[in-house]
C-alpha cells in the first residue's frame, strides 16, 4: 500500500470529558469542524470528497445515527458526499483511516476524509442500555472487561512497578506541558467556539496536562480500579483521561492528487490490527507492530517516532520494553495519561500528531500504535514525503 | 406568625459552620459571615471569592468532616456565605441572627454593633457564648434589640448533641423567650434547658467542678488518665470518651478558658478552692500538649499496633509530662459491671463498692451532686433543667439527682453526712418532707421535688411529645410480651413497640404483630404506629436464632419464619387501615424491610438504615428486595413508552449488594429505601407524636391500602450486565468470593429469576424468590461464619 497520500490533517484540541471546556460539544459539530478544516486544509473542494469514514468508539446517541454522515452534512458538504461510520473501540480513527487508505488503494475512489470522533462526556462508556451476552458475562466475563482492570493485570503480570508507572505518567505530563509552551500543536488544532456558562470561548489548547503533577504527588494517589495497591496499579494519574475530541484527515490516490493539485505530507504505508486474550490491555500491539512494519517493508529500527497510545501507562510500557523501543523516540510530546484519550478520535489524532512532528524532524518512519478492548492492538506506519 | 425562615450565622468557625449546616438540615436557609482574611494582598481585595474565603472554607471542611455536619450534601447549598465587611445588610433578610464568633466581649460587641445598623425591628437576636454574661452584651443595642436577644448555647457537634441552653436577661420579651425555646425543639430537634445568665449557664458549671475535683484528687488517689477514663465512662452512663477524651476532643486551651469564667467571676463560689488549673495543667498548656488539635493531649496515638490489631494509645504520666505505656485499669468495680445487666446495677456497682475505684467514683458523684445542689437557684431553677444539661450535653444516660434516686436518695445523704459532707438544701428539703426521691410519677405523669415551694411539681412537657414509658405506665398496654407491647396512643391509633435487644425482630415481635393486625382488621383501633424510643429503631432480625435452626439443618423451621416474617409484612403492607412507622438510629435488614411495607413513614434526621443483609452472608428475605424491586420500576411507569427501568433496578441491586447504610434519614430517602414524600424529621422526641399524627391525617384523607403491584422481570440480559460489574468488582478486590454468590442471587431475584424479559410477575412470585435464595445461601458454610462472626464481634466478616 505505497499509493495512499495523507494530504492533510486537523484535530481539535482535547478537552476533559464531564468537567472540561467540551462537556457540552456534540459529537457530531466536533467532526464537522475538523471536517471542514482538513478539507480546507487540504484545498480543495467538498465535492470532490468522495466518502468520509469516521471512527467512533460508542456510536450512539449524539454520535449515532452514522454521525460521520451527519457531521458531513452539518460541514456544509454537498448531499453527494457519502459517509460511513466504523467502530473498533480505541483504534476506531485509524480504522477508518485504514479503511478509506484500502479503497483508495484498491482504486474504489480517490479522495476521501477520514478521522473520528468521540464526546466521553456526552456518550459515557458503555453506552445506554449497556446489555452484554448472558453467555459469555458467565463464562467469559473478561471479554468485557474494564480497561483500568485489563491495565491493572498487565502492570501485575507483565512485572511493572508502581513506580515505574507513575514516572512514566510524570515524563508524559512533563514532556505534554513543553510541548504546547512550544506551540508543537497550535498547526494542528481548529480553535473551536464554544459556549461556556453563557460566555462563547475559542477553545484551542488541550487542557489535559497538569503543570504541578509531581512524583509524590502521583505515589500518593488511590488505585482507580481496585481496593488496594497490591491489586491496582493504575490511578486517576497514570491512566488516560476521559476527553472530548475530534480529528479528521485527507486521504489521497496519486491521481486525486493531479487532479486537484494538492500536495502530500506522508504516505499511509500500512495497518494491521491483532488479537489476544481480552483480559489483557496491550500485548496485541507486540504482534500488529512488526507486522504493519513488515507490510510496509521496514524494520522496527528504521521508525524514527512512536506514538503509543497510553490508556494507561503500563501499555506504553510493555511495547516500549517488549520491542526494545527507544524510549527517546517514543510519545515525544507527551500521551493520552496527559493529553486525554477520547476514544474513538485518538487514532485519527495521533496521525495527525506524528505526520507533524516527522515533518518538523524530518524523520522518514513513524508508527501510530492503539491498544483495543477485547484484547486487540492495531499498528499503523506513515513515511514522510519530502 | 412568627416564623424562621432564613437565619444569620456571624462567624464561621466550627460552631458557627454546624449550627449553619444543622439549619440547613432542618431546611432552613442561612447567610454565615465571617471577616475578610486579614492580610489580604491588594490584587485580591477587590474580590469578593477572596473576600469570603474564611466562610468558604468552612462550607467546604463541611463535606470532610466527620462526623459530618450535614443530613447530605444537598442541603449545602441553603449556605450562602459572605462577610462582615460587604454583607452584613444581609442580615436584615434574616429572622434569627445567631452570633458565633470568637470569645471574646470586645469583639462580640462590634459585631452587634453592625447588626443593631442592619437588622429590622423584631428580629431575634442570640448569642452562642459558652460562657460570657449575656447581660454584658447589652449596651450596644436599642431598645427592640435587646428585647430580642438572649443566649443559645449549642454544644458541639451541634447535630448530634441535643443539648441547646437558652439563656435570656432581665429584658428579653418572654414570648421571644417561648418562640426559641419551641423553634429549638420542633424544627432543630433540640432539647432546651433554660439557664440563668451566670458564668458558664448550667452544663459546663457543673462539669467544670467535676474536672476540677477530678484533677486535684486523682493524683492525690495516685490514679492515671486511663484509670479516671475506665471510672468516669460507660461503666456509670456517662459517654465513651469519658474525662480525658473528652478534654483532647475539647482542647485544653479551650477548658483552661472555660475554667477561667468560673474562677474569676464566681466569687461566692464554695468550692473556689478547687477551681484553680494544678500545676501540671498550666505545664502541659505550656508545652502545647492540648489534645487532638496539637496531636496529643492526655494521650498520644501512635501507628504501632497491638497483638488485637488496635492502635496502641500512651498515657500522659502526670508527673513528668512524658508519654508512657498504656495502663490498663484494673478495679473489682470495672470488672464487676462487665457482668451487669442494667445500668441501675451498674451504678450500684460502681458507687458503693469498697475497692479503690468505687471509693473514687463514689466521691466524685458525691462532691458533683453537692456542688450542683448548691447552684439552685443560681444556676436553673430546678432540678430538671441540670439533669437535662448533662445528659443532652455531654451524653450522660442519666442525670445527676436521676442517679441519686437509683442509689436511693436516703443511702446517699446518709453517706455523705458519715463522711462529714454537707446535704445541699434541696436534698435536705426532700429529707424533711419526709419524700424518698427527688423524682416521682403521678398517674403516668412525671413529677420533680422542687426546693421553692417544697412540694413536687410535674416536669414540663410540650403537646408534641409522647413518651412512651409514660403512656405505658399510665395503663395504656393493650397487649404485650417480652419482645413487644401494643399501646394505645389515643384517638383510636395503636403503637406497636418493639423491646427485644437492639430491638431485633424475633417470635415475640411477629406475634404482637399478627394481634396487632387482627386488632386492625377488627376495627378496634383506626390506625397504627410502628415506633419505639429505643436505643435503636429495629437492627434486624435476630441473626441468632437463624444460625441456630441452620446449624441443626432445620430448613423447614427457617422456611416458615420467612413465610410468617414476608406474611406480616404483607399484611402491614396491605392493611386496610394505614400503618405509619418512626424509623431512627439503626433500622438495619428486616427493620427497613418493615418500615418499607408501611403506608407512610416519619424517619428521624438521625437515621442509619439499610438492608446489610449481605454481611451476615444472606439477602433481605422479608420482602426487601420485592419493595427494592418495586420502587425501581415504579420510576418507570408503562405509560411512559421506551423508558428504561434498568438504572433504577441497578441501584436497588448496588444499595442491596453492598449493603449501603445511610448516614441521615435525608440519605435513607435519597438510597430509595423510603420514597421522597415522607418527612424527616430534627426531633427524635417528638416522633412518635407525629407519626400518631401523620396515622391520624391519612384517616382522615380516606386511606385505602394500595393494589398488589405487577412487577416486569428484567430477564437475564440485565443480570448479565449486573454479572459483567461483578466481575470488576472481584477483580479490583472489592468484592470476595462469597459476596460475589450473594450478589448473583441478588441479581436472580430483582431480574425475575429465569423468567423471560418482559414477563409480569406477582409479588408473591419475587417473595418466592427471595425465600428460595435465602434458603441456599443459609445453608452454606460461608454464610454462617459470617452469621457467626457478626454474633461475636459485631462486625461483618468477608470471607
Amino acid at each position: 500500500m505505497d499509493n495512499v497520500y495523507v494530504v492533510s490533517g486537523a484535530r481539535t484540541a482535547i478537552g476533559k470529558a464531564k468537567r472540561g471546556t467540551l462537556a457540552n460539544c456534540r459529537p457530531d459539530d466536533m467532526a464537522a469542524e475538523v471536517i471542514k478544516a482538513a478539507v480546507q486544509r487540504a484545498g480543495i473542494q467538498a465535492e470532490q470528497v468522495q466518502d468520509v469514514v469516521m471512527g467512533c468508539a460508542i456510536p450512539e446517541q449524539a454520535q449515532g445515527m452514522n454521525v460521520a454522515r451527519i457531521a458531513a452534512l452539518r460541514a456544509g458538504m454537498p448531499d453527494s458526499v457519502s459517509a460511513m461510520t466504523i467502530n473498533r473501540f480505541c483504534s476506531s480513527g485509524l480504522e477508518a483511516m485504514s479503511i478509506a487508505a484500502a479503497k483508495i488503494s484498491s482504486g474504489f475512489l480517490d479522495i476521501a476524509v477520514a478521522g473520528g470522533t468521540e464526546s466521553m462526556s456526552l456518550v459515557p462508556s458503555p453506552g445506554a442500555r449497556f446489555s452484554p451476552n448472558p453467555y459469555l458475562s458467565e463464562h467469559h466475563p473478561e471479554i468485557y472487561i474494564a480497561m483500568g482492570n485489563a491495565g491493572d493485570n498487565v502492570a501485575r503480570d507483565f512485572g511493572f512497578t508502581r513506580a515505574q508507572i507513575d514516572a512514566f505518567a510524570l515524563a508524559s505530563n512533563q514532556k505534554a506541558v513543553a510541548a504546547i509552551d512550544r506551540g508543537s500543536f497550535s498547526a494542528q488544532i481548529v480553535p473551536l467556539d464554544v459556549p461556556v456558562n453563557g460566555k462563547c470561548v475559542t477553545f484551542a489548547v488541550d487542557e489535559g496536562p497538569r503543570r504541578d503533577t509531581t512524583l509524590e504527588g502521583l505515589a500518593a494517589l488511590k488505585p482507580a480500579f481496585a481496593v488496594s495497591a497490591e491489586l491496582g496499579f493504575h490511578t486517576a494519574g497514570n491512566s488516560s483521561q476521559m476527553s472530548d475530541g475530534a480529528a479528521a484527515l485527507v486521504l489521497m490516490s496519486e491521481n486525486g492528487m493531479k487532479d486537484t493539485g494538492a500536495t502530500p505530507l506522508a504516505r499511509f504505508r500500512s495497518y494491521n490490527v491483532a488479537a489476544g486474550d481480552p483480559k489483557y490491555l496491550g500485548p496485541a500491539q507486540l504482534i500488529a507492530i512488526p507486522k504493519a512494519c513488515e507490510l510496509a517493508g521496514i524494520s522496527i529500527a528504521d521508525v524514527g517516532l512512536f506514538e503509543i497510545n497510553e490508556a494507561v501507562a503500563s501499555v506504553a510500557l510493555l511495547v516500549t520494553r517488549e520491542l526494545e523501543l527507544d524510549p527517546e523516540k517514543v510519545n515525544v510530546n507527551g500521551g493520552a495519561i496527559a493529553l486525554g484519550h477520547p476514544l474513538g478520535c485518538t487514532g485519527a489524532k495521533l496521525s495527525v500528531q506524528i505526520i507533524d512532528e516527522m515533518r518538523k524532524r524530518g524523520e522518514r518512519y513513524g508508527v501510530v500504535t492503539m491498544c483495543i478492548g477485547g484484547g486487540m492492538g492495531a499498528a499503523g506506519v506513515f513515511e514522510l514525503v519530502s | 406568625m412568627r416564623e424562621i425562615n432564613r437565619v444569620g450565622v456571624l462567624g464561621s468557625g466550627v460552631m458557627g459552620g454546624a449550627i449553619a449546616a444543622h439549619c440547613a438540615n432542618c431546611g432552613i436557609p442561612s447567610i454565615m459571615l465571617d471577616i475578610v482574611p486579614p492580610n489580604l494582598p491588594e490584587a485580591e481585595r477587590g474580590n469578593p471569592a477572596k473576600r469570603n474565603a474564611i466562610a468558604e472554607a468552612s462550607k467546604t471542611a463541611m463535606l470532610k468532616a466527620k462526623p459530618s455536619p450535614l443530613y447530605s450534601k444537598s442541603v449545602l447549598d441553603l449556605i450562602e456565605v459572605g462577610n462582615f465587611e460587604d454583607d452584613m445588610a444581609k442580615v436584615a433578610e434574616c429572622d434569627w441572627i445567631i452570633e458565633v464568633v470568637k470569645e471574646d466581649l470586645t469583639i462580640k460587641k462590634k459585631v452587634y454593633a453592625q447588626v443593631a445598623k442592619h437588622r429590622k425591628p423584631g428580629t431575634i437576636v442570640t448569642s452562642n457564648t459558652s460562657g460570657i454574661p449575656i447581660a454584658s452584651m447589652l449596651d450596644v443595642m436599642d431598645a427592640d434589640m435587646q428585647r430580642h436577644f438572649l443566649g443559645t448555647h449549642f454544644f458541639n457537634p451541634p447535630r448530634y448533641l441535643k443539648l441547646v441552653e437558652i439563656i435570656p436577661h432581665p429584658a428579653t420579651d418572654p414570648d421571644v423567650v417561648r418562640f426559641m425555646a419551641g423553634f429549638m425543639e420542633d424544627v432543630l430537634g433540640k432539647g432546651v434547658v433554660y439557664a440563668k445568665d451566670s458564668p458558664n449557664f448550667i452544663a459546663n458549671r457543673v462539669l467544670t467542678f467535676a474536672s476540677q475535683f477530678i484533677l486535684h484528687e486523682m493524683t492525690k488517689d495516685g490514679l492515671s488518665v486511663e484509670e479516671v477514663d475506665a471510672l468516669t465512662g460507660p461503666a456509670v452512663g456517662h459517654a465513651s470518651s469519658a474525662t480525658f477524651r473528652t478534654y483532647d476532643l475539647v482542647g485544653l486551651d479551650t477548658y483552661v478558658h472555660v475554667l477561667g469564667n468560673v474562677a474569676d467571676n464566681c466569687p461566692n463560689d464554695e468550692r473556689l478552692d478547687l477551681m484553680v488549673a494544678p500545676d501540671w495543667l498550666t505545664r502541659m498548656v505550656e508545652k502545647g500538649l492540648l489534645g487532638q488539635k496539637s496531636g496529643s493531649g492526655f494521650y498520644k496515638a501512635t501507628d504501632q499496633r497491638d497483638e488485637k490489631g488496635k492502635r496502641v494509645i500512651l498515657g500522659l504520666d502526670l508527673n513528668t509530662l512524658e508519654y508512657r505505656d498504656p495502663i490498663k485499669p484494673r478495679f473489682d468495680c470495672t470488672g464487676k459491671v462487665r457482668n451487669a445487666g442494667s445500668l441501675e446495677e451498674k451504678m450500684k456497682i460502681m458507687y458503693t463498692g469498697e475497692d479503690k475505684g468505687s471509693v473514687f467514683a463514689w466521691k466524685l458523684f458525691a462532691n458533683t451532686a453537692i456542688y450542683a445542689g448548691n447552684r439552685i437557684p443560681e444556676i436553673a431553677d430546678d432540678i430538671v433543667n441540670i439533669d437535662n444539661a448533662v445528659k443532652w450535653g455531654f451524653a450522660w444516660d442519666v442525670g445527676i439527682f436521676e442517679a441519686w434516686d437509683i442509689l436511693d436518695v436516703k443511702y446517699v445523704c446518709d453517706r455523705m453526712r458519715e463522711e462529714g459532707l454537707s446535704l445541699p438544701p434541696i436534698a435536705q428539703a426532700l429529707l424533711d418532707s419526709g419524700n424518698k426521691s427527688f423524682y416521682t410519677e403521678r398517674n403516668g405523669v412525671r413529677h420533680y421535688f422542687d426546693v421553692a415551694s417544697q412540694e413536687y411539681r410535674p416536669v414540663a412537657t410540650s403537646p408534641n411529645l409522647i413518651v412512651l414509658a409514660d403512656t405505658k405506665s399510665a395503663g395504656k398496654i393493650v397487649a404485650g410480651n417480652e419482645g413487644c407491647s401494643l399501646v394505645d396512643l389515643g384517638d383510636g391509633i395503636l403503637c406497636a413497640e418493639f423491646h427485644t435487644k437492639m430491638n431485633s425482630l424475633d417470635v415475640d415481635i411477629g406475634q404482637m404483630l399478627t394481634e396487632a393486625l387482627r386488632l386492625l382488621n377488627e376495627g378496634a383501633f383506626e390506625g397504627m404506629v410502628i415506633a419505639n424510643q429505643g436505643e435503636h429503631f429495629c437492627a434486624g432480625a435476630n441473626i441468632f436464632v437463624i444460625l441456630g435452626e441452620a446449624m441443626q439443618e432445620n430448613w423447614k423451621a427457617i422456611d416458615g419464619a420467612l413465610r410468617t416474617f414476608q406474611q406480616i409484612n404483607e399484611a402491614i403492607r396491605f392493611c386496610k387501615r394505614p400503618i405509619v412507622c418512626a424509623p431512627h438510629h439503626y433500622t438495619l435488614g428486616g427493620g427497613t424491610e418493615m418500615c418499607m411495607h408501611t403506608a407512610k413513614a416519619v424517619v428521624a434526621g438521625e437515621t442509619y438504615g439499610g438492608l446489610v443483609e449481605v454481611g451476615v452472608g444472606l439477602i433481605p428475605g422479608g420482602g426487601g428486595c420485592k419493595e427494592m424491586l418495586r420502587r425501581a420500576l415504579a420510576y418507570v411507569p408503562d405509560t411512559v413508552v421506551d423508558a428504561d427501568p434498568f438504572p433504577y433496578v441497578r441501584r436497588a441491586f448496588e444499595n442491596i449488594a453492598m449493603a449501603k447504610v445511610s448516614t441521615s434519614g435525608a440519605e435513607y430517602i435519597e438510597l430509595g429505601y423510603l420514597t421522597e414524600d415522607n418527612p424527616v424529621i430534627a426531633s427524635f422526641d417528638q416522633q412518635v407524636k407525629r407519626a400518631k399524627d401523620l396515622c391520624r391525617g391519612l384517616i382522615t384523607a380516606g386511606y385505602r391500602p394500595p393494589k398488589p403491584a405487577t412487577l416486569m422481570a428484567l430477564g437475564e440480559a440485565a443480570r448479565a450486565a449486573f454479572r459483567v460489574a461483578l466481575y470488576s468488582f472481584r477483580l479490583g478486590g472489592y468484592a470476595s468470593e462469597h459476596d460475589a454468590v450473594i450478589a448473583e442471587k441478588i441479581a436472580h431475584i430483582l431480574t425475575g429469576g429465569e423468567r423471560l424479559p418482559g414477563t409480569k410477575m406477582t409479588e408473591q412470585d419475587v417473595l418466592d424468590l427471595e425465600r428460595e435464595a435465602f434458603l441456599s445461601l443459609v445453608g452454606m458454610e460461608k454464610t454462617q461464619q459470617r452469621i457467626q462472626h457478626m454474633l461475636t464481634t459485631g462486625k461483618p466478616l468477608r470471607n
